[in-house]
């Protein structure tokens, strides 16, 4: 079948099997790796994307499913201020995530701070559990979450809040 | 490439339309289970594919005074970001469980009620507040008490050519409900289960209570649970083995391995000495 969506802002069209994972249609038709999960079963977290601005595993979503809808990947989203943003907060708090994790990251600090500007702690550990990478500490996770939205919520505000 | 009809109507009546001109059609929800159990690039599907995700009236949630309605396709995680007191905690706490926030964005309520390989973590709760499930085919449509989608053998039932439209849920007040999900295996396995209940209490004495325990298959006792009706709080070592009792004959008429049903067994037991101490 044709498959046409929109893909970090832009229309496309790719054939492809009903049924095929869209990890696999980004990479192997659109070349674009950052959503390279290879768990194929949603558990290891490493192929996240936005589907209708919402983080979900695109190892689980077949392609027929994107007929019409709007994916950013992790390539798109670098675009963005918000991604600016993100990865300023975790420079200032010192958080490195690691080449298997780091998109995935990205992505889902957007989605916490698109949540919740001003996230608790448990919310921040919560949302990063869908990625299963054990190359950070919960502590760094939170301290590069908490830069990330203060430093969004000033860009967007003109101030941090208290 | 296997080529596939894939149809995505926008409302029930097209669905049961294209379910009527394919009977064998494969209904996708958030397409978690039917992909996650896939190998390889693709999952393989049957030729005719009906996609439930534009069909607004299953998105739909509703609220009386007397039940909390879903449509089939409420992500569990549109089910979390109800406000506190519009879900039963027990089932909200059982639907924070599954996988990660990522795939709850996809999976959905109805999908997880219609897995047919085993009963998804908010099957339990869901038994003991006797939820109704509405189901509709291209003849007409019913409405069943969740517990009826276990057969004989306490097994998933599956139904084949209908639709799962509805879930409504009775907001009926509880004093004491618990819902704890045990086994430490992936989700997939036979070895972990769910274990629900809700009780109602007049001055230390139960005057209502249901079990309802949900796994490979659903486990529940009408018998034991009117054995429980009457007794009083704590309950006297003699009231908890006549019950234990009746849940073991349960799990034998179901055919359950000894293994089985003694871990059932000692579960209920900690779940009698919770109610004892109204320990949620
Ligand atoms: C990574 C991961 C972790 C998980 N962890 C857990 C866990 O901890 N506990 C747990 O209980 N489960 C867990 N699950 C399973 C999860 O509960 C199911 O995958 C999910 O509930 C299925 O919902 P869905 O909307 O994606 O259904 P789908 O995958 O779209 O469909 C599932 C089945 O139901 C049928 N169906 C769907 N909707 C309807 C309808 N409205 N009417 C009739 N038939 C329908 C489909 O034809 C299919 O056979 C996990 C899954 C994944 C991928």
């Amino acid at each position: 079948m044709t498959v046409s969506f929109i893909l970090n802002g832009e229309d496309v069209s790719a054939e492809a099997e009903a049924g095929e994972r869209l990890s696999s249609l980004l990479s192997s038709r659109f070349g674009l790796r950052g959503a390279r999960g290879d768990c194929l079963s949603g558990l290891c977290g490493r192929c996240i994307v936005l589907l209708g601005g919402k983080p979900v595993n695109s190892c689980l979503v077949p392609a027929f499913r994107v007929q019409g809808a709007e994916i950013v990947t992790i390539e798109g989203f670098g675009r963005t201020d918000d991604y600016r943003d993100i990865m300023a907060g975790f420079r200032k708090a010192g958080f490195e995530p690691c080449g298997f994790c780091d998109s995935a990251r990205v992505l889902v600090a957007s989605a916490i701070m698109e949540e919740d500007p001003r996230p608790d702690d448990s919310l921040i550990v919560e949302r990063m559990s869908a990625i299963s990478c054990r190359c950070t500490q919960p502590s760094a996770l939170i301290a590069g979450v908490r830069a990330a939205a203060e430093i969004r919520e000033r860009r967007v505000f003109g101030h941090a809040g208290a | 490439m296997p080529e596939h009809d894939v149809f995505v109507p926008s409302g029930v009546v097209e669905i049961l339309a294209v379910m009527k001109q394919h009977p064998d059609s494969l209904l996708v929800a958030g397409a978690t289970s039917i992909m996650a159990s896939a190998t390889g690039r693709s999952a393989a599907l049957s030729p005719v594919v009906v996609s439930l995700e534009r069909a607004q009236e299953l998105k739909a949630i509703s609220r009386t005074d007397r039940f909390v309605e879903f449509g089939a396709m409420t992500t569990l995680s549109e089910l979390l970001s109800l406000r506190k007191g519009t879900v039963p905690s027990i089932l909200k706490e059982r639907a924070a469980g599954i996988g990660t926030f990522t795939v709850r964005n996809l999976a959905t309520l109805g999908g997880a009620l219609s897995c047919a390989t085993r009963f998804r973590d908010v099957f339990a709760p869901l038994a003991c507040l006797d939820a109704l499930a509405e189901f509709r085919t291209p003849q007409g449509s019913s409405w069943v008490n969740v517990n009826r989608l276990a057969g004989e053998n306490g097994r998933p039932v599956i139904r084949p050519g209908s639709l799962l439209t509805r879930i409504r849920i009775p907001a009926d007040e509880w004093d004491f409900a618990i819902s704890r999900r045990y086994g430490l295996d992936g989700y997939e396995s036979e070895r972990n289960a769910v274990l629900s209940c809700v009780c109602r209490m007049n001055k230390h004495t139960i005057s209502e209570i249901r079990i309802a325990e949900a796994g490979a298959e659903l486990v529940r006792s009408r018998e034991a649970e009117t054995m429980l009706i009457g007794r009083k709080l704590p309950l006297a070592e003699r009231d908890k083995d006549a019950a234990l009792e009746a849940y073991a004959g349960r799990c034998a008429a179901l055919g359950l391995s000894g293994v089985r049903t003694a871990r059932f067994l000692g579960v209920l037991r900690t779940l009698f000495e919770c109610l004892d101490r109204g320990e949620e």
